[in-house]
């Protein structure tokens, strides 16, 4: 009989002391150790939680927390781009309580972290987006005209090197162009392909390719390796990737507003770094420990830290403000901030990547025009939006 | 001068060597043609176990590929991204590993419910008119949750088009298409709270079936698959030579069952026997060099003491008798120098017991050919002087005749003039006496003209007489050509001999043209007929019976003249006819015939007038001779 008893005062013992597994999944490589420092400075500071960091690939992730409702593993924080606000239902996230958010957000950066009006996101980072890096030790003045790029793929390459690391198939990448030519890719959260400025930008897309600016088989190690090892004079990569290329290319390292063409210029599309809550976890067991974590990470020494090793911006500082920074490449940053994009968190936002893809694809094989392809784009685009719609 | 047309040495090389080679070849062909059956058929079998592994391995590669079409139709992902395109990418991913390890599927689709193509691969297919497989994806999709993996065969051309590379276009419009259900299940177990969510869909072409087997069958060709009798690929007409393969193979998820028919190269089969043939000729024609000069050299030291045999063989026929004696290597070439060398001293002595014999009889003969020589050189006279008798006894002939034909016109003369002188007298004493009559005057003087007249004309006829005699004897005597009239010629000659003719009865015709003036020796011709004649009257007529001799004659064309004679006389058998040119040859040695005549007519026809002659004669019927002689016409016949 006291057996029993002290079998009993261990388990309720064990049951009280075990620590509460947090787990975060992230889809931003270059700051995975950081968010992992984070966590397991917030799990030191409190020890009944354990912060798991979990790293995965954007698409992964996104199908990975769609299908993970029922699993064990099933992530309770998202970190990923607030663009991705548009699988909300499908994703179940969370309605973020008012006590979470920052009661000072200013107005664009609240519209960014909601979905239909619901706020489903707790700012980090603003300042997501692409950016035109290039190689001092190839480039003294970057071009500022497209032009001049195709101009100077000679020279470049009866030096060896190559022009620019374009992550070719990456419709993201080609958001750029698109919106080069003037295509929108959304208007009035309806997803808007087909047009005219689309077929163009594939037209100079893959002009790209046939010149031999670009290559096509050009990809994420593409635009980091490669470019880091002084293989191309100039790339095109997010800002989540311009600390490493600093720590690699040193002084080397440039940053320049992206080319304009026949006067029009880019406006690379933008988000912010949110925190996201899959499976209603806000709603769970967990939700003391999870919006303990997030008001440990959203502190603001924890942000400015983070913002300045990665050339981010923190959240609370508006898009128009001026920063008081000496870095020149910094400063670039923000100048092409100022010059960026937000993406609407819709479904029709979302829609559009795996349709651009596939339209970019099928106009590089030669199967469709470049009509064509932005007709098919649009069709897919629709028909991903409509199952979105239907909660699918 | 030596007929020979093949070297010993050749016989003996060729004899060394077919020796050696004629029972390697017959040996090593009959064993490389029994080693080309056994291989032939080992061969046909190995062709049809390769096809055999061909297809298993094809069977294999399907098998696989309907496997992990399963397993990526079990992922979660997949099954998703038929009903939302935040699984797109993931699905695209996990259906690209696919494609990349399984290149049989030339194409991989992800529909949904809907019949909407969410994701493909290759991205050419995200645009492929899905017709074609509407009706197996409806029944699919009827079934629900309870759907299960199949796999048809079907025609689409529109598949082709976006999914074959050129070069196999056109060709087959066959595809076996690869249904897997996707189903979204909340249990690990599939039950009616399954969803299916949409198919997952692969594509194979015939064409890629065609590739990867004959990837697998490098040295054969496959002519078609067949599937219920039906071809699936264009023909392929089979080689002549070829050795056909028809094999089953399995298809997954299906009671499909392809034949799968290969032709192989009966050539490339045999390659290996005929490679080995080749090395077989190869070693052979090495084997048979080698022999050549070994052959060669070895005949090369055999006939070496021949070649000294023959060169002393050659010293004896040199007339070298004593040569040196010589030693062979081998025991029958010594034996057969010593037998030489013996006949050789045997010939010595024979050659001079010879030589010896030979300058006797030469002594002998040459004593023999002067006699010979002066036997003949008599003969030659004695001919000669018997020719001169027979001209002679000729001549006497004609001097018979003439003084015969002469004392009539003499005797008459003499008659006339006796005549003449006696009334002359009678006149004379007349006159003296006066008693002279006119009458007695007028008849003296038509008798003196009467005998003057006869007088004359018997002189005359005397004077031609011996004109012609002298012509006969003058022609017979000198053998000088001159121009005569032949026919007044020839009928002289008959007239001097009417004599003779005239103690037989006997009628004689000339018949030839009466103008031909000829150029010739006359003589000649006079002693021809002359004996011809004077043979008839003597050997072939009867006096009691009449006879008849014709002499005809005519200028041929080709100019010669043809003189005929024909008499109708006794005729001559064939032995005589055989020998009656013979000089002395006579039948009629008891007559006094001197067997001269027809030899001199031989004799003067053959060398003196250039020409020919020939006779026909039977006994009973008469005697023809007929010359061929060459003359100069003169006076051409009419």
């Amino acid at each position: 009989m006291r057996a029993i008893l002290f079998c009993c005062i261990l388990l309720i013992s064990a049951g009280a002391t075990a620590a509460t597994q947090l787990n975060v999944w992230h889809m931003l490589k270059e700051m995975d150790n950081d968010f992992s420092l984070l966590a397991t400075q917030f799990s030191a500071q409190h020890a009944e939680i354990d912060v798991s960091v979990q790293l995965l690939p954007n698409e992964e992730l996104k199908a990975a927390v769609i299908r993970a409702k029922d699993q064990a593993v099933a992530p309770d924080i998202i970190i990923i781009s607030s663009d991705n606000l548009g699988y909300a239902p499908l994703m179940h996230l969370s309605e973020v309580p008012a006590g979470l958010l920052d009661a000072q957000l200013a107005e664009p950066t609240l519209h960014a972290l909601q979905f239909r009006q619901k706020t489903y996101a707790i700012p980090l980072f603003a300042g997501n987006h692409l950016l035109f890096l290039y190689n001092k030790q190839w480039v003294k003045q970057p071009v500022t005209q497209w032009q001049q790029l195709f101009e100077a793929h000679s020279h470049l390459a009866a030096k060896g090197v190559s022009t620019l690391a374009l992550n070719y198939l990456e419709p993201y990448w080609f958001a750029l162009f698109a919106d080069l030519f003037g295509a929108s890719l959304v208007q009035d959260d309806q997803v808007a392909l087909n047009n005219g400025s689309m077929a163009q930008a594939l037209e100079f897309y893959q002009q790209l390719v046939t010149s031999g600016v670009a290559q096509a088989d050009c990809g994420y190690q593409c635009v980091s390796e490669a470019f880091y090892q002084g293989q191309y004079a100039y790339a095109i990569n997010g800002t989540w990737a311009l600390a490493d290329a600093k720590a690699r290319l040193g002084d080397n390292l440039g940053v320049a507003i992206f080319p304009t063409w026949q006067d029009h210029s880019i406006k690379p599309h933008a988000s912010y770094i949110v925190m996201i809550f899959p499976h209603k976890a806000l709603e769970g067991p967990k939700a003391g420990q999870i919006k303990e974590f997030v008001k440990y990470f959203s502190l603001p020494e924890n942000l400015q830290r983070l913002a300045a090793k990665h050339y981010l911006i923190p959240y609370y500082q508006l898009a128009d403000e001026v920063v008081p920074v000496t870095d020149p490449l910094y400063q670039q940053v923000l100048a092409q901030h100022q010059l960026s994009q937000l993406m609407p968190a819709t479904e029709a936002m979302v829609s559009v990547w795996n349709a651009m893809q596939k339209g970019l694809l099928l106009h590089k094989a030669g199967t469709l025009t470049a009509t064509e392809a932005a007709a098919f784009m649009q069709k897919v685009a629709l028909r991903d939006q409509q199952l979105l719609a239907a909660g699918k | 001068m030596s007929k020979a047309r093949f070297s010993f040495k050749q016989l003996l090389i060729t004899q060394f060597v077919l020796g050696a080679m004629i029972p390697t070849l017959l040996l090593s062909s009959l064993l490389i043609a029994a080693f080309r059956d056994i291989q032939t058929e080992e061969q046909i079998e190995k062709q049809a176990a390769q096809t055999q592994s061909a297809v298993l391995q094809l069977e294999f590669e399907l098998e696989k590929l309907s496997l992990q079409l399963q397993q990526l139709a079990k992922d979660s992902n997949v099954a998703l991204a038929a009903s939302s395109g935040v699984f797109a990418p993931d699905a695209r991913n996990n259906m690209l590993s696919v494609a990349q390890q399984h290149p049989l599927a030339s194409g991989l689709l992800l529909l949904d419910s809907k019949y909407w193509v969410a994701e493909a691969i290759p991205i050419s297919a995200m645009v492929l008119p899905i017709s074609p497989l509407q009706p197996e994806l409806t029944k699919l999709y009827q079934a629900d949750y309870t759907a299960v993996n199949t796999t048809v065969l079907l025609e689409a051309d529109q598949f082709s088009e976006l999914l074959l590379p050129a070069p196999n276009r056109p060709g087959s419009s066959h595809w076996l298409v690869m249904f897997l259900p996707l189903k979204l299940a909340d249990s690990t177990g599939i039950d009616p709270r399954s969803k299916l969510s949409g198919a997952l869909v692969a594509l194979i072409s015939a064409e890629q079936l065609n590739t990867r087997l004959q990837q697998y069958l490098p040295h054969a060709r496959l002519l078609n698959i067949y599937w219920q009798q039906q071809a699936l690929l264009p023909d392929v007409a089979p080689l002549d030579d070829s050795v056909v393969t028809r094999t089953s193979l399995t298809v997954p998820a299906t009671d499909l069952s392809l034949s799968v028919v290969v032709a192989s190269s009966r050539q490339q089969a045999l390659q290996p026997i005929t490679e080995l043939t080749y090395r077989f000729v190869q070693i052979t024609l090495l084997f048979l060099v080698i022999l050549l000069v070994t052959g060669w050299l070895f005949v090369r030291r055999e006939i070496r003491p021949l070649a000294q045999l023959s060169d002393l063989v050659a010293g004896y026929a040199k007339g070298e008798l004593t040569q040196p004696v010589q030693h062979f290597p081998y025991i029958e070439f010594d034996s057969i120098a010593s037998v030489l060398q013996n006949m050789a001293q045997t010939l010595s002595e024979h050659q001079h017991s010879l030589e010896a014999k030979v300058t006797q009889r030469t002594a002998e003969l040459q004593r023999a050919v002067a006699d010979l020589h002066q036997t003949n050189t008599t003969l030659i006279k004695t001919q000669q002087q018997l020719i001169e008798a027979e001209k002679s006894s000729q001549i006497g002939i004609l001097v018979a005749g003439i003084a015969r034909e002469i004392t009539a016109p003499v005797s008459s003369s003499m008659r006339a003039v006796s005549a003449l002188d006696t009334q002359h007298t009678q006149i004379i004493a007349a006159v003296r006496q006066s008693t002279l009559k006119r009458s007695e005057l007028e008849q003296y003087l038509r008798f003196t003209a009467d005998a003057i007249e006869q007088l004359g004309l018997q002189l005359k006829r005397a004077q031609e007489l011996l004109q012609s005699f002298n012509a006969m004897a003058v022609d017979q005597s000198r053998e000088q050509k001159r121009n005569f009239n032949l026919y007044d010629y020839l009928h002289d000659v008959v007239l001097n001999l009417r004599y003779e003719l005239g103690q037989y009865q006997v009628k004689t015709d000339i018949i030839g043209d009466k103008v031909m003036v000829v150029q010739s020796y006359p003589g000649s011709f006079s002693r021809i007929l002359t004996n011809l004649i004077l043979n008839s009257l003597e050997h072939g007529f009867d006096r009691q019976q009449k006879h008849h001799i014709s002499i005809s004659y005519q200028l041929l064309e080709n100019g010669l003249l043809e003189l005929r004679y024909q008499d109708d006389g006794a005729g001559m058998p064939a032995e005589v006819m055989q020998r009656m040119y013979e000089p002395f040859f006579t039948t009629a040695q008891q007559e006094g015939g001197s067997g001269l005549g027809l030899s001199i007519v031989h004799s003067l026809v053959t060398q003196q007038l250039k020409g020919t002659i020939n006779c026909n004669s039977t006994p009973g019927n008469g005697c023809t001779f007929i010359f061929t002689l060459p003359v100069r016409v003169v006076i051409k016949p009419r």
